[in-house]
C-alpha cells in the first residue's frame, strides 16, 4: 500500500472526530437517560478503536517495510534490523510511543463500550466513565495530531535509517513498554469511574463492582511491566542491578502504589460501603501519577537513565493536560466529596477489624509514595530554591521507604484472617500463634545455615517467611483445618472462590518478592580482575577460567565474545560467553552479560573490553535469589489477574 | 472495643492517622538529611566538597586521557577551565566516551576524584542536563539551547 501512511493519518483523525462523539453523546445519554445517545456513543467508542488500529499497523507497516519516505521510519529504523525489533521500534520512540498509548486508550474504551451494551445495572455511571474516557482519547489523538504526528513523509528520500538506539533492541524491551502502558492506560478507567462518580454523587457498592475488575486488570498490567523493565535493566545493562530508584523507575513505582491501595480499598467499598470518597481521590491520583510518569519520561526534566533527547513544548502540552485533567476532577472532588456516600447507611466498624486494618495498608501505601515523590521531586526543588545541583539516590529511598514496606509486610499476613466489622482477638490468636511459631522456627534454621547475617537481613527474611505463613494460615481456614474435620478439607480447598485464590498468590508473590529483596541486597558478592587468556579468578567457591576472546559477527552488529568457564566446588563445569557489540549504524556499543540462572540465585559475567597486552577485565556477579523478585511479581500479577476473572460483574446480594 | 464512641474512635484513628505521618516525615527527613548526593563540577569540587564525602561529579571526559592499568582505569574529566582526574575500578558503561558527557559519583580524595559509580545513559546523543547546566555556567556550552 503505498498510501499506507496517509490512510493511518487519516484513520487518526477520523477517530479525533469519533472520541467527541463518544464524549458528548454519552455524556447527553447518561444525564438524560437516552438509550439513543448511549448506543451511539459506545458505537463511535469501538469505532474509534478500530481506526486507531488501522492506524497503528499501517505506522507499523511501514517499520516492516523500512519505508524510509517517513521521517519516523528514517529517523528510528534500518532495514537490516531483524523484523521483531522493527515491530518494537514503532514504539521506541516519542510519536509511536504516544500512538500506542492512544491504541491502548481506545482498547480499553472499546472493552468498556462492549460493557455497557450488556449490563442494565449502572448504565448511567458506565456511560459517563466512557464519556469521560473518550475525552482522555481525545486529548491524546490532538496531542500526537498537532504536535507529534508520526506519519510526517520526508520530501528527500534517504538511502538507509538511522537505526534504533541498540540498547533497546531486546526482546525484554519490545514487551516492557506496551505492558507498562497497559498498566498506565488502565489505570485512566479507574479514575474515569471515579469521576463518573463525582458527576453522579454516589459511589457505592455497585459502583465499586463496576470498577474493580477495571482497576485489578491495570494493576496486574503495571505489575508485569514494571517487572518486565526491571528484569531488562538486570540482564541488558550489565550492572548486576535490579532497581536503580531512578526518577522514571520512581514514576512508574508511584502509580502501582496508589493503585494497590485502590484495589484493596475498592474491596471495602464493596463489602462494606465505606471508604468511598478516599477511594475517589486514590482513583484520580493513580491516574494522574501514571500521567506525571508518562510527563516525567518525556520531559527530560530529571536526570535519569531513561532521559531521551526531546523537544521541551510536547512536555508542556503534556503538562497542560495533566493539570486538566486532575485539576477539574479534584475541583468536583472537593464539591462532591461528602455526599459520595449520601445513600448509604454505613455501619460503624470496630477498631480490631478487617477495615481498620485495610485502612492501615492504604496509609502505609499512601504514605510510601509520598516518600517515593518527595525523593524524587526534591532535586528539582533544591535546585530552584538555592542552585545547588544534588540527587537523591538509593541510599535515601533504603533508608525511608524500607522501614514503611517492613511495617506492611508486618501487618499484611494478619489483615485477611481478620472479620469484618468486629474481629475476635482470642479467635484471630488461635492462628497467630502457629504462624509465629513456624516463622520463628524457620528463621532459626536460617541463621543456623548462614552465619554473619545483619538485622536487616534477618528482619527482611523473617517477614518473607511471616507473610508465607500468613498465606498457609489462609487456606488452612478455607479448608476448614480450624473448626472442621479434615476429610472434606481437600474439597473445601477445590472450591476455593477464585477472588480469595488470588489474593493468597498475590501475597505469596509478595512475600517470595522479599525474600529475593534480601537474597539479592544482603547476599550478593562481586569481584572484577583483569586477565590473560587462560588466567583464573575465583568467586566463592568456583573458579572462573578465561578460555579465549574472539570476534562475532551478528545480524546488525560486530561484536567481541569472551569465554568463561565456571568450574564449581563440586567439580562441575559450565560456560559464559559475554559480549560487547558495537553497532556501526548506530556508532555505539552494548555489552551482553552472560547470566546462569538457578533458583537460589544466578551467577553474572560481564565481560569489560580489554588488549592482549593489557589483560581483558572480566567482573562476576553473584546474585543470590534474584529470580526471586521477577518470579514474586509473577505471581502477584497472576494472583491479580485470577481475582479478576473470579469477581463478579454485578453485586451478588449475599 | 466495640463500645468506643464515634468521637472516640474517629479520634483514635486521626492519632493513627498522625503517627504514622510523623513516622514517615521522620523517617524521610533524616534520610534527606544523611543521603543527598551533591553535584560538583571540576572547578567547584575542590572548594565545596569535603574530602571523603560522597559527591557527584560532571563534565566532559578529556580527549586521549584514558590509561588503563593493574589498578583499574583513569581519566580526566573537565569544565574546560579546570580538570581533575578520576579513578575507577569498575567497567565502564557502554555509552561512556571520551570528548562527551559523563556524570560520576565517589569521592575526593586528595586531588584525585575516586568513582564509585560511572553513570551511563541510554541514547549517545544525550547529554546529562546537569552537565549542560554546567558548561553553560562556564560559557563553552556549544550546543543548543
Amino acid at each position: 500500500m503505498p498510501h499506507g501512511t496517509e490512510i493511518g493519518h487519516f484513520a487518526l483523525a477520523l477517530a479525533f472526530g469519533l472520541t467527541i462523539t463518544q464524549a458528548l453523546a454519552l455524556f447527553a445519554g447518561a444525564r438524560s437517560s437516552s438509550a439513543g445517545m448511549i448506543r451511539l456513543g459506545w458505537q463511535a467508542a469501538i469505532m474509534a478503536f478500530i481506526l486507531v488500529v488501522i492506524s497503528f499497523a499501517m505506522l507499523t507497516l511501514a517499520f516492516l517495510r523500512s519505508d524510509f519516505s517517513v521521517a519516523l521510519v528514517a529517523s528510528h529504523s534500518h532495514s537490516l534490523k531483524p523484523w521483531l525489533y522493527k515491530v518494537s521500534g514503532v514504539w521506541g520512540n516519542h510519536e509511536g510511543s504516544l500512538l500506542l498509548w492512544v491504541l491502548i486508550l481506545t482498547l480499553f474504551g472499546a472493552l468498556m463500550a462492549g460493557q455497557l451494551r450488556r449490563i442494565s445495572d449502572g448504565r448511567s455511571t458506565m456511560a459517563y466513565a466512557l464519556s469521560i474516557q473518550g475525552m482522555i482519547s481525545l486529548a491524546f489523538i490532538g496531542l500526537i495530531l498537532f504536535t507529534s504526528n508520526p506519519f510526517l513523509r520526508l520530501t528527500s528520500l534517504p538511502d538507509d535509517g538511522n537505526g534504533l538506539n541498540p540498547i533497546l533492541q531486546d526482546p525484554g524491551l519490545a514487551f516492557h513498554p506496551p505492558m507498562l502502558y497497559l498498566g498506565y492506560v488502565g489505570l485512566s478507567v479507574g479514575f474515569a469511574f471515579a469521576v463518573a462518580a463525582l458527576i453522579e454523587g454516589r459511589a457505592d457498592a455497585r459502583w465499586a463492582v463496576l470498577a474493580r475488575r477495571w482497576v485489578l486488570l491495570a494493576w496486574a498490567a503495571l505489575t508485569a511491566g514494571i517487572a518486565l523493565g526491571s528484569w531488562w535493566a538486570y540482564y541488558e545493562l550489565g550492572w548486576g542491578g535490579w532497581w536503580f530508584w531512578d526518577p522514571v523507575e520512581n514514576a512508574s513505582l508511584m502509580p502501582w502504589l496508589v493503585a494497590t491501595a485502590l484495589i484493596h480499598s475498592l474491596r471495602v467499598v464493596e463489602k462494606r460501603n465505606l471508604f468511598h470518597s478516599w477511594t475517589v481521590l486514590l482513583a484520580i491520583l493513580g491516574f494522574g501519577l501514571s500521567l506525571i510518569g508518562t510527563f516525567i519520561v518525556r520531559s527530560g526534566l530529571l536526570t535519569s537513565v531513561h532521559a531521551f533527547t526531546n523537544d521541551p513544548t510536547r512536555g508542556i502540552v503534556i503538562l497542560v493536560i495533566i493539570m486538566i485533567a486532575v485539576g477539574i476532577p479534584l475541583m468536583l472532588y472537593a464539591m462532591r466529596a461528602g455526599t459520595l456516600g449520601r445513600d448509604t447507611m454505613a455501619e460503624a466498624h470496630a477498631l480490631f477489624s478487617r477495615e481498620t486494618a485495610l485502612q492501615a495498608n492504604n496509609l502505609l501505601l499512601v504514605v510510601t509514595t509520598v516518600t517515593v515523590l518527595t525523593g524524587t521531586l526534591y532535586p528539582l526543588v533544591i535546585e530552584a530554591v538555592n542552585g545547588a545541583r544534588i540527587s537523591v539516590g538509593p541510599p535515601f529511598f533504603e533508608a525511608s521507604v524500607g522501614p514503611l514496606l517492613g511495617l506492611m509486610l508486618f501487618f499484611l499476613p494478619v489483615a485477611p484472617l481478620l472479620a469484618w466489622k468486629q474481629a475476635s482477638f482470642s479467635k484471630i490468636w488461635r492462628q497467630i500463634w502457629p504462624m509465629l511459631m513456624i516463622t520463628a522456627v524457620l528463621l532459626a534454621i536460617v541463621l543456623m545455615l548462614i552465619s554473619g547475617m545483619n538485622a536487616f537481613a534477618i528482619a527482611t527474611i523473617g517477614l518473607g517467611i511471616w507473610v508465607m505463613t500468613g498465606v498457609a494460615a489462609d487456606l488452612f481456614a478455607v479448608m476448614g483445618l480450624w473448626r472442621q474435620h479434615p476429610t472434606g478439607a481437600w474439597r473445601r480447598l477445590r472450591g476455593i472462590p477464585l477472588p480469595r485464590l488470588g489474593m493468597n498468590l498475590a501475597h505469596l508473590g509478595v512475600a517470595v518478592f522479599t525474600i529475593g529483596v534480601a537474597g539479592v541486597s544482603f547476599f550478593d558478592d562481586e569481584v572484577i580482575k583483569r586477565l590473560q587468556i587462560g588466567d583464573h579468578m575465583t568467586s566463592g567457591d568456583a573458579q572462573f577460567t578465561l578460555t579465549s576472546v574472539a570476534p562475532v559477527i551478528g545480524p546488525n552488529y560486530n561484536a567481541t565474545a569472551a569465554t568463561v568457564i565456571k568450574t564449581a566446588a563440586n567439580g562441575e563445569s559450565s560456560e559464559f560467553i559475554s559480549e560487547i557489540r558495537t553497532f556501526p549504524v548506530a556508532r555505539s556499543q552494548t555489552t551482553e552479560a552472560a547470566i546462569q540462572t538457578g533458583f537460589l540465585g544466578d551467577t553474572y559475567v560481564v565481560f569489560g573490553g580489554g588488549t592482549p597486552e593489557e589483560g581483558f577485565v572480566i567482573h562476576i556477579y553473584e546474585k543470590p535469589f534474584i529470580t526471586w523478585i521477577w518470579g514474586g511479581a509473577g505471581l502477584m500479577v497472576i494472583g491479580g489477574i485470577i481475582t479478576m476473572l473470579g469477581h463478579p460483574t454485578r453485586r451478588q446480594e449475599a | 472495643m466495640a463500645d468506643l464512641s464515634p468521637k472516640m474512635r474517629r479520634g483514635i484513628g486521626l492519632l493513627l492517622i498522625l503517627t504514622a505521618l510523623g513516622l514517615a516525615a521522620m523517617l524521610v527527613l533524616s534520610a534527606l538529611r544523611d543521603h543527598v548526593v551533591f553535584f560538583y563540577g571540576p572547578t567547584d569540587i575542590q572548594a565545596k566538597a569535603k574530602q571523603g564525602q560522597i559527591v557527584r561529579l560532571g563534565g566532559l571526559v578529556v580527549d586521549d586521557s584514558i590509561q588503563k592499568d593493574q589498578d583499574g582505569i583513569r581519566f580526566q574529566v573537565t569544565d574546560q577551565t579546570t580538570s581533575i582526574e578520576v579513578r575507577y575500578s569498575g567497567i565502564l558503561p557502554d555509552l561512556f566516551r571520551e570528548g562527551q558527557g559523563v556524570i560520576t559519583e565517589g569521592r575526593l580524595d586528595g586531588d584525585i576524584f575516586q568513582a564509585d559509580t560511572v553513570l551511563a545513559k541510554h541514547d549517545e546523543t544525550y547529554m546529562p542536563a546537569e552537565v549542560a547546566d554546567l558548561l553553560k555556567d562556564q560559557g563553552v556550552w556549544k550546543g543548543q539551547e
